[in-house]
């Protein structure tokens, strides 16, 4: 396939020649390009195969396109469901730029902003426009690649059911709005980099990342409910003013002219074909070398370089609340360090915030009326916000459990170098840091939705809820067969880690609470009482952890 | 009869947004020194290197390199020059075979020419094991070792090298050192950044001290040290060769334990 892409390039030699590069170096970039890209594990996708993570990727690249078109199947399959073009073709065109731009910003960061191509590159002898036109080349292949990786099916699709001609209209879209894709991401960057500095864009761009990997999460979850919510027996062909604001309409809308022959949609196709040619030629007049001389200076500077020292304050919030909640020098310690590399390492926070995004389809299918206001009178009787009370406690369990894993591991040999015999401070220094930092606020959240539609009769329901949340985590610990240092494995070992406690309180236990919490609900008093033996109960828990030796340690 | 110099600074200055950093460097390195160019951390050292082979074209002042101008044709200088930067910056996807392939498909160097000269430096290197290994699993000397190899493949006529021999081992260090002497025999120059006076002092025709963007000395180890003991020059001097200062603050450190 790299093979292929040269080929066509060696056949626009002249052009590139006549652009000012020298071709024979251009080539050889390109293709390292290509090659560094297949070996780079695509951030996106890591949920996906990180049980090899110990392997160096090969085809990384090749699976990320598979997966996308795959999901693009179900995209092209609303070919066949919805006789509308303008309507059929929308969600495939929308997908194909979302995914575009978003992989752009994502997996792209690493080679758009990389910073070693200038330590390696400027002091060869390679002029600047080679390695600008080179930049340029591998990013448009890498897009058109990826948008008919995922437009394969509604290419293939679209033949068999509207002929060549729609064909080669679609062809030529899913190019079109591969360079708008391209444009709008460049602006971003640029904008980007006109108002940040290289390590706040790094962090800005990771957040990006967590918002991708939970769209595709819950895309996938949600791709089979389209035709759902789509009223299929009435579709109307109504253009309203604000869909000429959505550049994958225009698309669908060349499309629909293209197919049914409703010139009505002229001004679509107008826009579809205009709009991209003109951001090609900003792209590459005017934005293009600004941007290639802002990334000469995010390397080359040693001195006056554009990373910010940020200095924090030593005593805050955190070594306050530290000194409230926990009893020992090593408690504190580790709560405090728990607390602070959580909100700063920014590979915890890449690993850990997309893991929440699959909670977010289990609320669409267990909770299905909760976005629905009308339903809300109905809800208040009964007592199903029990359910995401207690669902509330997943969050603690996985933040707890990725806790575990650091890529800065190594560092755990601290743990063993200080003269430390007690290892209950450690491990509960971290666990209270989780269940404060992360489930505490999060519960505070879903109780204010609860009682904004409960009413302050669930009170005592979430007082109860949020104490057993605190004894299944404590429980949960304790029991498990190999307790962990906090930070202190491997993120490669995760897979192999036995969390088998951990699926035993999820598939059993938790259950096993909402039902028997739902029981008491229909005896007068006992969940005040229930209460307090839970709180009991918690501290029964909470003591069993001082016996705790290095014994049971999975060091 | 006066010699040219081979790299040849007037006046060059180079600001970071309003910050000067080089203050006016004016220097002549003629062809077959080795030039040891010392000072403390932040002085100027990679700035200087950087200019001078044509990494940062906005500068103030003069610079050629073997007779070219660096502002004008730096490409032609890069052609004959070798840089081995300080941070390990490569591509560690990568072998080092393909990327010592790649270096020298830049500088157009024949594939069968760049595989004979890879396998034999990579060999005295001790690397032979793992010429086909990618580079992410390498030690910070090993991949420095590939970027000593990655500077001189195409066998360029002045050599730059900043700080190379952070992360090597003791033989390493001592190779390197042969290897530079070898390379002065064969009439190569050499420019050579370090924040110790250390290595230098034995292997430099000429040490030239850069303290806050300005060069304070230039001359013979033996020169600067006699200088040393009488001028403004004593206490920096001490700094980068460790003398006598380093003694109050081990004792001060002491105190501070206390």
């Amino acid at each position: 396939m790299i093979k292929a892409v040269l080929r066509i390039l060696d056949a626009t030699k002249g052009f590139f020649r006549w652009l000012g590069a020298d071709y024979e170096i251009l080539r050889h970039i390109v293709e390292l390009k290509f090659i560094m890209q297949n070996r780079r594990p695509m951030a996106a996708f890591s949920n996906y195969n990180s049980r090899n993570a110990n392997q160096d990727p090969n085809n990384s690249f090749w699976w990320m396109v598979g997966i996308l078109s795959f999901f693009g199947l179900f995209m092209g399959i609303l070919l066949f469901v919805v006789d509308v073009p303008y309507y059929a073709y929308s969600l495939p065109f929308a997908y194909i730029m979302i995914m575009s731009m978003m992989t752009l910003v994502t997996d792209f960061s690493t080679l758009l902003l990389d910073t070693t191509d200038n330590a390696i590159l400027l002091p060869r002898p390679v002029n600047s426009r080679t390695i600008l036109l080179a930049r340029l080349v591998h990013i448009t292949t890498y897009v058109l690649i990826l948008s008919f990786g995922i437009a394969f099916f509604t290419i293939v699709f679209t033949l068999f059911k509207y002929g060549i001609i729609a064909f080669l209209a679609c062809i030529i879209s899913v190019i079109l709005l591969a360079i708008l894709s391209v444009f709008f991401t460049a602006l971003l960057y640029i904008l980007l980099m006109k108002f940040t500095s290289e390590e706040r864009l790094k962090d800005i761009i990771s957040y990006f990342q967590i918002a991708f990997t939970m769209l595709v999460t819950v895309g996938y979850q949600l791709v089979g409910r389209v035709f759902d919510w789509l009223d299929l027996e009435n579709l109307q062909t109504t253009v309203q003013a604000w869909h000429y604001a959505l550049p994958p309409l225009w698309m669908s809308g060349a499309m629909e002219m293209a197919i049914k022959y409703n010139f009505s949609f002229g001004y679509f196709a107008v826009l579809a074909v205009l709009v991209p040619l003109a951001s090609l030629w900003v792209l590459v007049r005017f934005l293009a070398p600004g941007y290639n001389e802002k990334i000469a200076q995010l390397g080359t500077g040693d001195g006056g370089g554009a990373e910010k020292t940020v200095n924090q304050k030593r005593h805050g919030f955190v070594s306050w609340l530290a000194s409230k909640v926990t009893s020992t020098p090593l408690e504190k310690a580790t709560f405090e360090l728990s607390w602070k590399v959580t909100s700063r390492d920014r590979r915890f926070k890449m690993r850990t915030y997309p893991s929440l995004g699959s909670l977010i389809p289990m609320v669409f299918i267990l909770g299905k009326n909760i976005f629905d206001p009308s339903e809300w009178q109905n809800l208040s009787g009964g007592y199903s916000f029990l359910l995401i009370a207690y669902m509330g406690h997943i969050i603690s369990a996985t933040f707890h459990s990725q806790t575990i894993f650091s890529e800065d591991f190594k560092a755990a040999w601290v743990y063993f170098a200080t003269p430390n015999d007690s290892p209950r401070d450690v491990v509960m220094g971290n666990i209270k840091a989780v269940l404060l930092k992360f489930y505490t606020p999060f519960y505070l959240l879903i109780s204010g939705f609860i009682l904004f539609i409960w009413g302050p009769k669930a009170v005592d329901d979430l007082v109860l809820a949020y104490l057993m949340s605190w004894c299944l985590t404590f429980f949960e610990i304790i029991s498990s067969s190999h307790l962990k240092l906090p930070f202190a494995k491997s993120p490669a070992e995760q897979k192999e880690a036995g969390q088998s406690m951990q699926i035993l309180v999820f598939l059993l236990l938790l259950p096993l609470c909402g039902f028997g919490h739902w029981g008491l609900t229909f005896i007068p008093y006992a969940l005040p009482v229930a209460c307090v033996f839970a709180f009991f109960l918690a501290r029964m828990l909470y003591q069993r952890y001082d016996k705790l030796t290095w014994e049971k340690f999975d060091l | 009869m006066e010699k040219q110099p081979i790299v040849s600074l007037r006046g060059v200055k180079k600001y970071y947004g309003r910050d000067l950093i080089l203050k006016g460097i004016d220097l002549d390195v003629y062809a077959g020194e080795i030039i040891g160019y010392i000072g403390p951390n932040g002085a100027g050292k990679s700035t200087t290197i950087k200019i001078l082979i044509g990494m940062i074209p906005d500068f103030v002042g003069e610079v050629r390199v073997l007779g070219y101008d660096i502002k004008e044709d730096a490409l032609e200088v890069k052609k004959r020059i070798g840089y081995i930067p300080e941070n390990a910056m490569l591509y560690e996807v990568l072998t080092p075979m393909e990327y010592l392939l790649f270096i020298g498909r830049l500088h157009k160097m024949e594939d069968a020419l760049i595989e004979r000269r890879a396998m034999e430096l990579l060999e005295i290197f001790g690397l032979q094991a793992h010429t086909d290994v990618r580079m992410n699993t390498f030690s910070k000397g090993m991949r420095q070792k590939v970027l000593l190899i990655a500077g001189l493949i195409h066998n360029p006529d002045v050599i730059f090298l900043d700080e190379p021999l952070s992360g090597l081992d003791a033989n390493a260090v001592i190779l390197v050192k042969e290897v530079l002497a070898k390379l002065k025999a064969a009439g190569k120059t050499i420019f050579y950044s370090s924040h110790i006076m250390d290595v230098v002092e034995k292997i430099s025709d000429r040490i030239v001290i850069i303290n806050q963007g300005t060069i304070i000395a230039n001359g013979t180890f033996e020169e600067l040290k006699a200088q040393a003991q009488t001028g403004s020059l004593e206490s920096i001097f001490q700094g980068l060769t460790g003398d006598h200062e380093n003694d109050h603050r081990a004792a001060d450190f002491l105190q501070a334990l206390r």
